[in-house]
């Protein structure tokens, strides 16, 4: 394929394109709770009618807490297996369990959440339904796991127990008093339109969390009666800040501090965080046709809609640079297909935003593509629009 | 991480946070283990400076004075065993004794084990009936950098002795600006 000679341009032609992004950042659409139960199964109806469009890149997951008693053997929703992300065999210590499974992509109906239990003794349960997840990576991976923890012996990935008191070795009790110390938990960097969930793991008469900046309750289980010691299950929503960063350590027990009260000390808690991933996908805006070179003079975004709002724009298709004969004007070595454009660029209310400095070239082949985010994860919050407009000249021999 | 610079910080949130606090003299200082850090009631995560504007203790008793102690632990924990090493016992905890700092106003040092270093920021500061105390102010910013850590004491834990809310004591509340990239 060749690329036309710029000093012997014949045409020269000039435009602009407008498009509109609709924001798909993760959303999370509806929960449902099951406490201090034994019952294994459980009705959490989904569907992708929401607010008027139609949910894509559907996900759902369930959060279980439990004792030593307990153990996870498998979930299902509608028949369909689960991934688990962690079991009862992950935890350091016996004590506050639980575990962590998802599917993507799941069935849409009226259908149940099934758990396949070992052990005996009563478990909880937090089930939740999402929209716009990355189908092929729903979760970060950090660390080689793709859930965080507090480190320990075990080094990263294992959700740790932490408690107060000397009863194993091979514990470390990183966690005391009324903060809950996820302190080791290292900050992790996202994209916008992804969210932390934290999911804890406490004694149910003693225990209790409260979020501090950016953390959403998702949902909380554990009420008094007759519960299992190790019922209370907590899960949060962590928004990152700007967009970029979560921020695990905001958060603290509801207790007054070590040896509080009668029976505080000793009460266990096990924390883990998952980071959940927005869609990746980036819709193409349009390709440099054979034989033309476009120079790309303006790249805007903006915003007509709602505050929080993001755009990542791309190229693609970038490789062979050629003359007019079909032969290689550049060799690439080691250049990459796709990069980044704009990377989490927030595109404010109320004025534009240009995203080019300077004119860019483009030869055939090479495509404009785009996806906006949203930093909110409630349903409004998604198919909210960016404009994007491209000023641009094409030329030919 | 590193202690970010305020000139080309990309975020600085402001937070505020509000704690009960509890009757933890016999932990000041201490860790459970050696591999673990002193007990804190707030601690900095790496890569975050805090810049603490406001600190204050407010007394939801009543009836009853309190007294506020703030310990600001700004030492890391063990570097010779820290949490990443393996260990098979707890030799060289910090000590599980109470009495070198139940009876003294300064946390003891002198022992090797007592690594993690603290002061007083304030010691039995009295806090009446109905009032509150301000330690820290936006005329006298407290920073605080990775890994530091504040504790808090009084003579009685909030809250607990019935779990019901029945003994009221102090609540601190904490406003601070969280500095980091």
């Amino acid at each position: 394929m060749a690329n036309p000679n710029i000093a012997a341009i014949s045409e020269l032609h000039v435009g602009t394109l407008g498009f509109n992004l609709k924001t798909n950042g993760v959303t999370f659409v509806t929960p449902r709770i099951l406490e201090n139960t034994t019952t294994t199964s459980w009705d959490h109806p989904t569907a992708t009618s929401i607010y008027g469009y139609t949910l894509a890149d559907t996900f759902i997951m369930n959060a279980q807490a439990y004792d030593s008693g307990r153990s996870t053997t498998s979930m299902s929703y509608n028949s369909d297996a689960m991934t688990l992300v962690y079991d009862e065999t992950e935890f350091v210590a016996s004590s506050p369990s639980g575990a962590l499974g998802y599917k993507v992509n799941p069935d849409i109906g009226d259908y149940d959440m099934s758990v396949s239990m070992g052990g005996s003794g009563n478990f909880a349960n937090i089930s939740s339904f999402w929209g716009n997840i990355d189908q092929t990576n729903p979760l970060k991976t950090f660390d080689g796991h793709n859930y965080q923890s507090t480190p320990n012996d075990y080094g990263f990935g294992k959700v740790h127990q932490v408690t107060g008191g000397y009863s194993d070795s091979l514990r470390n009790y990183t966690h005391e008093g009324s903060r809950a110390h996820l302190f080791n938990m290292i900050d992790q960097s996202c994209e916008p339109g992804d969210v932390g969930v934290l999911s804890a793991t406490m004694d149910s008469s003693y225990s209790g969390l409260i979020g501090y900046g950016n953390t959403y309750l998702l949902a909380s289980v554990g009420t008094g009666g007759t519960q299992n010691t190790y019922c209370h299950l907590q899960q949060f929503i962590i928004s990152p800040d700007g967009g970029k960063n979560i921020v695990p350590n905001r958060f603290r027990r509801f207790d007054g501090g070590y040896n509080s009260g009668a029976s505080y000390s000793g009460r266990g808690m096990s924390a883990s965080l998952i980071i959940l991933q927005s869609s990746r996908t980036e819709d193409t805006l349009f390709e440099c046709p054979a034989e033309r070179v476009l120079k790309i003079n303006s790249i805007m975004a903006t915003n007509p809609e709602a505050a929080g709002t993001y755009v990542n724009v791309s190229l693609a298709g970038l490789g062979a640079v050629n003359d007019t004969a079909g032969s290689a004007a550049v060799t690439p070595t080691g250049n990459d297909a796709s990069v980044r454009l704009a990377q989490g660029v927030k595109v404010p209310m109320g004025k534009p935003i240009e995203l080019l400095n300077r004119p860019i070239y483009m030869v055939e082949g090479d495509s404009l593509t785009a996806n906006a985010k949203s930093s909110g994860f409630m349903p409004q919050d998604a198919n909210r629009g960016v404009d994007i407009v491209v000023s641009f000249e094409s030329m030919e021999d | 991480m590193a202690i970010p610079n305020l000139k080309n910080c990309e975020f600085s949130v402001p937070m505020t946070e509000q704690h009960p606090v509890g009757a933890n003299t016999t932990q000041i200082g201490h860790g459970y283990t050696a591999q673990s850090p002193g007990l804190t009631d707030l601690f900095v995560p790496w890569g975050h400076l805090w810049e603490v504007q406001l600190l204050r203790f407010s007394n939801e008793s009543e009836s009853t004075t309190y007294d506020i102690d703030v310990i600001l632990s700004t030492g890391k924990w063990r570097s010779n065993n820290n949490y990443y090493a393996t260990h098979s016992n707890f030799s060289g905890n910090h000590t599980a004794s109470n009495t070198v700092n139940t009876t003294t106003p300064y946390v003891n040092m002198t022992e090797a084990n007592f690594a993690d270093m603290g002061h007083w920021l304030a010691h039995e500061k009295e806090v009446t009936a109905d009032n509150y105390v301000d330690i820290i102010n936006k005329d006298t910013p407290l920073y605080l950098s990775e890994g530091n850590g504040l504790r808090f004491d009084t003579t009685a834990d909030y809250n607990q002795s019935d779990g019901n809310y029945g003994t009221k004591t102090l609540v601190a509340t904490i406003s601070y600006i969280d500095h980091y990239n």
